[in-house]
């Protein structure tokens, strides 16, 4: 097992950046949430596949928090391990908001969905990947001086609590993609409805509609 | 369901991260990316006809 080894103020600060990267990207995710339930906007699939390439951004970061309290931790490479996770992450979702950005760039197109902060949300998506490459790679030039060292015992009360709200986060959204999509393989380019409620109110239809033996259906 | 499956995947990165399991979070992880690549392609440029 590696000996502890004792943080310096930098190092505090790059590991409590963690926590604020994963819950930042959190912030994000539920934001798009209370616009789909609050708003009542159903994500499109290119809404979707920017929410998955965030939350694969922020297992970069969980990566190195869960990192320094292993017994087989490596700082260093787990360090830039996490880093190039976020990094490739990022760079997709860039390609995602990027062309769902230019698919609406033109003048006098209204954009999918409705504004926030004057923005639409793929434009923030967009912002969001953009600052995470830059942090991403201001840390990792600061070399050493960034590299969390190693923890012994559990992760502490805030890594947990930051780890739960990540789990949450995902398990919604697959609950969220699973009522959308029903029991189609993908999702339409323009949603209207959650697919899987309606197909749940067709069946408990066919089912309460009753054929006599004239072959008059009633209900 | 694609999509969903997608999100099954980064949550299964997610608990292989929780449990310290580095090679298995690595290889969630790539399965991920792929995934979410392939959707990516399938609803972005597939429909168009495109050629690069």
């Amino acid at each position: 097992m590696i000996e502890p080894t004792k943080s310096t103020g930098w190092q505090r600060i790059s590991f409590a950046l963690l926590h604020v990267w994963v819950l930042g990207v959190c912030v994000v995710v539920i934001g798009a949430f209370l616009v789909q339930f609050i708003g009542r906007e159903l994500p499109c699939p290119l809404c979707l596949l920017q929410r998955m390439a965030m939350l694969l951004a922020a297992m970069g970061p969980m990566f190195i928090i869960h990192r320094v309290t292993s017994v087989d931790s490596e700082p260093g490479a787990d360090f830039s391990t996490g880093f190039g996770m976020s990094i490739i992450a990022s760079v997709l979702g860039l390609a995602i908001s990027g062309r769902q950005t230019l698919l609406h760039i033109l003048p006098g197109d209204p954009g999918y969905g409705g504004a926030v902060f004057g923005l639409h949300l793929y434009t923030w998506a967009f912002i969001v990947f953009i600052v995470v490459i830059l942090v991403s790679g201001l840390t990792l030039s600061a070399g050493s001086m960034m590299v969390v060292g190693t923890r012994r015992g559990r992760p502490g009360v805030w890594s947990r609590i930051t780890g739960w709200v990540l789990g949450v986060v995902i398990a919604g959204n697959v609950v969220s993609a699973l009522f959308e999509s029903g029991t189609n393989w993908f999702l339409p380019d323009n949603p209207t409805n959650y697919q899987l409620i309606e197909e749940f109110r067709g069946y408990m239809d066919s089912r309460s509609s009753v054929v006599d033996p004239s072959g008059q259906k009633a209900n | 369901m694609v999509a969903a499956f997608i999100f099954i995947l980064i949550f299964g990165t997610f608990v292989a991260l929780r449990r310290e399991r580095r090679r298995e979070s690595l290889i969630f992880f790539a399965i991920s990316m792929v995934g979410v690549t392939l959707l990516f392609l399938h609803h972005a440029t597939d429909t168009l006809g495109l050629s690069f």
